[in-house]
């Protein structure tokens, strides 16, 4: 078995190696051609391969065969609640946008996003929700003339 | 006589009425932005970029460029005032500045890195003046092969002199590389990596990449960890230098200004590196060194010079050659494209107005940012005592609809979720997403560049070494990352950031 010695380095090692063989994957019906007239594949291709080295090469530096002590950083836990939230308020924004249109949009993402931090209130929350929509409406639409509809379509 | 009369032309072009107020609102709106913090230059340009699309190209390079250097100038005043750097290129100035702050002298210091940074940011536009027809002539000799190895030069030299770790940085260019082949190859025609969604024939959307990368990781990770927020309530009085300030500030900021216009030009430099470079030659030549950290005036003027010299002079490299030193100029090549101007030499032969307009717009935006920034200096300071709790959903909410207005698509939104999911977990593995960004921006022109050269060569690769610009270009390359395998100067390199 091998030890961990740089969680975050073997992190991104599985991360390029996921990309590595995605694009080797994704890639492998693009012509590659010869180098002297490549392909639409042809560089797809080197870069993939490249990933997978540096995954190969990052992974082996951050384990080892024998006991070690973790030296590199760790990963630090993820905060899921206040991200999934500031997440979700962009999902919501991509939904509401054409059929609730900017007012309702907005609205809702600053009040969702509002609750990813601890220290919010709902009482203000609401205000500055109705208070933003207000001022996006007012700039995007009225000043900068943006073809965005305020209340749906 | 031939810069008199391009600077003719350009203060020409920047000085109309519309461009002067296009000017002033990117200042007005930079420096707002820079004195909130928790929200960086990228995140800046890339969230105020929408506002300039409906303008004409001049007027909108102008209006970016005045958001880029008043960015640099907030990020200063809560780096004096509160400890807080608005921007990473002032995280130096906490140093003195706030130190000066303490003692009662902000009023000093903030007049030092206002003077210092309208001294250094006409120089810097006098070094774009002189230097960039020099350079862009020079590039025209330059063929596909030459390119190819310059972008090479530019990418390498970005990541030696970034923070983190190298090996994964490299790993970033060429991850950012893959995602910029992504779209409708230009040469062929054929769909690379689209999954068959119409949306993706164009490739990834730049903006998407830059705001969830940016803008919107950059909320979610200071929401992980809440900074004590210090509240500056003293006044800040007497807005001028001594005369004994005077004396020991102007040689620093004379330093500080020809240091950061080199550094400013190398492909990788930029205003941080500038700061950072400043701020050890002041300590070095000082006479008393100990004076630093303790409020020494020259902690803020040499880095607060430099950095501004650094932040113009880094416009060379782009408008001159095509090529983004950092991610910042990664953001204005992608507002340049937008307007449908291909950044490079050709810019200055076909649209000297653009190109000499810009030039001449950034001494008027330093001029306006001395005049408006410190009468402003009240405002400014009161929105800092804005909680970070009602200011991130504004921020929130000002990237998506900058986001949705560039097309209209809600593609472009959950692509922007996606990529701060991304951006997210890069940040938990330790990579730089600055890397990722300049690599896919180039990726395109990198590969268009590559396939030329070996058309050129028959799909000899050595053709890049026995061009001598091309050798010369890749030997510089090759020294840069020897340098930085080097344990000494690894050392160095590990302290610096």
């Amino acid at each position: 078995m091998f030890r961990i010695k740089s969680p975050q380095d073997l992190g991104a090692a599985v991360l390029l190696l996921f990309f590595g063989v995605a694009g080797l994957w994704f890639g492998r019906e693009y012509p590659v051609g010869t180098s002297s007239h490549m392909g639409p594949g042809y560089m797809p291709m080197a870069l993939s391969l490249g990933l997978i080295l540096f995954g190969i090469v990052i992974g082996l530096r951050a384990i080892s065969l024998r006991a070690a002590k973790i030296r590199g950083a760790a990963i630090e836990p993820i905060v899921w609640r206040a991200n999934l939230l500031i997440l979700g308020a962009i999902i919501c924004f991509a939904l509401l946008i054409r059929s609730a249109g900017l007012a309702a949009a907005t609205f809702v993402v600053t009040v969702l996003s509002s609750f990813s931090s601890k220290e919010s209130r709902w009482k203000e929350t609401i205000v500055l929700g109705v208070l933003l929509a207000t001022l996006c409406v007012l700039v995007f639409v009225y000043a900068l003339r943006q073809s965005i509809s305020v209340f749906g379509e | 006589m031939d810069i008199l009369h391009n600077l003719a032309i350009g203060f020409g072009a920047a000085a109309s009425l519309q461009n002067l107020l296009f000017c002033l609102v990117g200042c007005l709106l930079g420096t707002l932005i820079g004195v909130l913090p928790g929200i960086g230059p990228v995140a800046t340009i890339a969230m105020l970029l929408p506002v300039t699309y409906g303008l004409p190209p001049l007027a909108a390079l102008i209006m970016l460029a005045g958001i880029f250097y008043g960015a640099q100038y907030g990020g200063s005043t809560t780096a004096i005032l509160v400890n807080i750097p608005g921007e990473v290129s002032s995280i130096i100035t906490c140093l003195d500045g706030h130190q000066m702050a303490l003692q009662g002298r902000a009023g000093a210091a903030l007049a030092t890195s206002a003077l210092g940074s309208f001294f250094a940011g006409c120089v810097g536009t006098l070094v774009i003046t002189g230097f960039a027809p020099i350079l862009a002539s020079f590039s025209q000799k330059f063929t596909s092969v030459e390119y190819f190895s310059l972008m090479v030069l530019g990418l390498l030299s970005a990541v030696v002199l970034a923070r983190g770790s190298l090996i994964k940085a490299i790993a970033m260019i060429f991850l950012g590389l893959l995602l910029g082949l992504a779209g409708t190859d230009v040469e062929t025609g054929t769909a690379r990596f689209t999954f068959g969604v119409p949306e993706f024939f164009d490739g990834i959307g730049f903006l998407p990449l830059v705001m969830g990368l940016f803008g919107i990781n950059e909320v979610m990770a200071n929401l992980e960890q809440p900074q004590s927020r210090q509240r500056l309530t003293s006044k800040v009085k007497n807005l001028w230098l001594t005369k004994q300030d005077f004396r020991e500030a102007w040689p620093a900021v004379l330093r500080g200004t020809g240091l950061g216009s080199i550094l400013g030009i190398l492909p990788g430099g930029g205003a941080l590196l500038a700061s950072f470079a400043s701020y050890t030659l002041e300590k070095k030549v000082a006479r008393d060194p100990s004076r630093f950290g303790k409020g020494a005036i020259q902690g803020v003027a040499g880095p607060e010079a430099a950095n501004n010299a650094a932040a113009q002079t880094s416009f060379i490299p782009l408008l001159t050659l095509g090529l983004p030193s950092n991610v910042v100029m990664a953001v204005m090549m992608g507002a340049m494209i937008i307007q449908g101007i291909a950044p490079g030499a050709s810019v200055i032969d076909k649209r000297p107005d653009l190109f000499w307009g810009m030039t001449a717009s950034m001494w008027f935006g330093n001029l306006m940012l001395l005049v408006i920034n410190l009468p402003l200096i009240g405002i400014w300071v009161r929105l800092l005592n804005v909680p970070y709790r009602l200011l991130f959903p504004c921020i929130l909410i000002f990237c998506l609809i900058g986001i949705y207005t560039v097309n209209n698509s809600t593609t472009d939104i959950i692509m922007t979720a996606i990529f701060a999911a991304f951006g997210y977990i890069l940040n938990k593995f330790g990579c730089e997403p600055a890397p990722l960004i300049l690599g896919f921006i180039l990726g395109p022109l990198m590969e268009e560049n590559f396939r030329r050269s070996m058309v050129l060569s028959r799909g000899d690769p050595l053709i890049f070494v026995f061009r001598p610009i091309s050798l010369t270009l890749l030997a510089m390359a090759a020294v840069i990352l020897l340098l930085v395998v080097v344990p000494q100067f690894r050392k160095t390199r590990e302290q610096a950031f």
